[in-house]
């Protein structure tokens, strides 16, 4: 259940335990989430503060139509493509950097539980950004087609299809790392 | 990697420095404003008062063409008329000049010009000017004490005289009637550089009423200076509003002297706009003029205090109306009263004239006088 636009609200209302609260429940999905766009755990960490900030000094209203995660994933994601404009930075991962990827493999063992599903979110920095991103949103958080859609402002059927491309580029890729999986 | 924790505490110090940032910007802000407006303000006033002073009138500066004794002293422009009918303009310094009155000779302090043409009221200009010498008076330009004169051909020398005492003459020929003391409660406090207009002499009646016309339908006003002008215009309307040009009759043992003219009184600080003309009765020279008043349901001692701020010094009834005397220092007896009481548009007389009271009340009691329509001149 999706708590997070009582919690917004009691912000607004003077309650700062309320900002806590949403910190609590959707810093880390929100930090793997914009580290599938900057392929930098530290910078989507930063990224992720961005937007709890931009919360709290903004307060830009919730409309309510959609849900609380949706549309706090998709400022999210609008402050994560500002950043990427403003810096032009290449979504690059330093593999030699192993303090970045320790941080990383710290807070998704955290976060994704099951260890075939850490291992999915592994293959897929292999992948492209938007293969990326889809898979995450649809696998990982689980979101429908349509919240994906609005998070990441493209059609259903555009998701549909990029779906469908993400999952055969995934299998490629775990075939190429023998990965097992079923069907 | 920052937990929940340091991650909510980083975000609540930088809201809280985002606060504080906006209120200093607020607190700047609130202070400066007022600041900048006032300084644009001024700034604006500034220019404005900038463009208006450049935008004042120059006043043109005189030459003063006389100095007697070391001082310069102020020109009176007063035309004469001489006997065979040239009007000639004559300067007069003011000095000590010995002039003949009624009662005494005396020496007096004073410009003594005093023509046919400019009645009353160039006595009145020669007098104000006496008085400002020396400083504003040497700025005063010469136009401005001149008479506007529309004269015809008489047969009188001008009333200067300047002739050795022990030779007194009739009161009459000595000075004009108006008497400047005679309205001490409000004194002259026109700013040197005030054109004055003056009165306008016609040869008779009718070429008055044709002037009136004139002015009025063809928009001929005389006057060369723009208050001037105002002042002709706002007497020519005056009269056009009554409707009638008033003048005493020749009835009754009086004799109105129409080689003298009639005269167009515009408004002035001490009378109404009238015509006034000059009539003799048993020997004596009197000065009647017949004034459009602005009050209404009044009596005539109300309205001279409350208009001319002048008492009067004795109320008779002549004719059963009151009539209000005041009498000068030199002997010249003022009266006033109403003769019409129209709606809006009353009409009192003023007689003047160095005689006794007796004198006066006979005259008054003889006095008829005569009025022409103004309309009838309009010719289409």
């Amino acid at each position: 259940m999706d708590h997070g636009a009582g919690s917004y609200r009691r912000y607004l209302a003077g309650d700062d335990e309320g900002l806590h609260e949403i910190i609590r429940e959707y810093r880390a999905g929100l930090i793997l989430y914009l580290n599938s766009f900057v392929q930098n755990i530290h910078t989507a960490e930063d990224l992720t503060e961005d937007t709890f900030a931009e919360l709290a000094i903004r307060c830009p209203k919730f409309s309510g139509k959609s849900t609380f995660k949706t549309w706090l994933y998709a400022i999210g994601r609008h402050i994560t493509a500002k950043h990427l404009r403003t810096h032009a930075r290449l979504s690059i991962v330093p593999l030699e950097s192993q303090e970045y990827l320790a941080d990383e493999e710290s807070i998704e063992g955290n976060y994704i539980k099951s260890e075939q599903k850490r291992a999915v979110h592994k293959a897929l920095h292999r992948l492209k950004p938007d293969y990326r991103q889809v898979l995450y949103l649809s696998y990982f958080e689980g979101f429908s087609n349509a919240e994906t859609a609005v998070i990441m402002q493209k059609s259903t059927r555009q998701i549909e299809s990029l779906l469908y491309n993400a999952k055969k580029a995934l299998r490629t890729e775990l075939e190429r790392s023998g990965f097992e999986y079923e069907e | 990697m920052k937990n929940d924790e340091q991650m909510y505490q980083s975000v609540l110090s930088r809201r809280d420095a985002y606060r504080t940032k906006k209120e200093r910007q607020k607190r700047v802000f609130l202070r400066a404003v007022p600041v900048l407006a006032c300084c644009c303000l001024a700034a604006v006033l500034g220019i404005g008062y900038w463009d208006h002073l450049k935008k004042l009138p120059e006043i043109p500066s005189v030459q003063v063409d006389s100095e007697v004794s070391g001082t310069t002293l102020p020109v009176t422009t007063v035309p004469a008329v001489t006997e065979t009918g040239q009007t000639v303009t004559t300067a007069a310094r003011t000095e000590k000049t010995k002039v003949t009155s009624a009662k005494s000779t005396e020496t007096v302090t004073k410009a003594v010009t005093v023509t046919e043409a400019a009645e009353s009221a160039a006595i009145r200009q020669t007098e104000t000017q006496a008085v400002t010498v020396p400083t504003a008076a040497q700025t005063r330009p010469v136009t401005q004490t001149q008479p506007v004169t529309q004269t015809k051909p008489v047969t009188e020398p001008p009333a200067v005289t300047t002739e050795e005492p022990g030779a007194p003459e009739p009161p009459a020929q000595t000075t004009e009637p108006f008497i400047p003391s005679e309205n001490p409660q409000n004194p002259q406090k026109e700013e040197p550089g005030t054109p004055q207009a003056q009165p306008l002499m016609y040869p008779d009646i009718e070429a008055a009423a044709k002037a009136v016309i004139d002015a009025v339908i063809n928009g001929n006003c005389p006057g060369n200076d723009p208050r001037e002008k105002g002042a002709y215009t706002s007497m020519f309307g005056s009269i056009m509003h009554n409707g009638y040009l008033y003048q005493v009759s020749s009835a009754n043992g009086i004799t109105r002297q129409d080689d003298r003219g009639i005269m167009l009184l515009p408004r002035a600080r001490y009378e109404d706009i009238g015509a006034a003309c000059r009539a003799v009765y048993q020997g004596q020279s009197y000065y009647v003029a017949f004034h459009y008043a602005d009050y209404r349901g009044m009596t005539m001692p109300e309205y001279l205090q409350r208009s001319m701020k002048v008492t009067s010094d004795k109320d008779v009834t002549v004719n059963g109306e009151t009539v209000c005397l005041r009498f000068a220092d030199d002997g010249q007896i003022t009266a006033n009263a109403f003769v019409e009481r129209n709606d809006g548009s009353d009409v009192y007389y003023t007689v003047r004239a160095a005689v006794s009271e007796t004198e006066m009340l006979d005259f008054l009691n003889e006095m008829q006088y005569e009025k022409i329509a103004v309309y009838d001149y309009w010719i289409l």
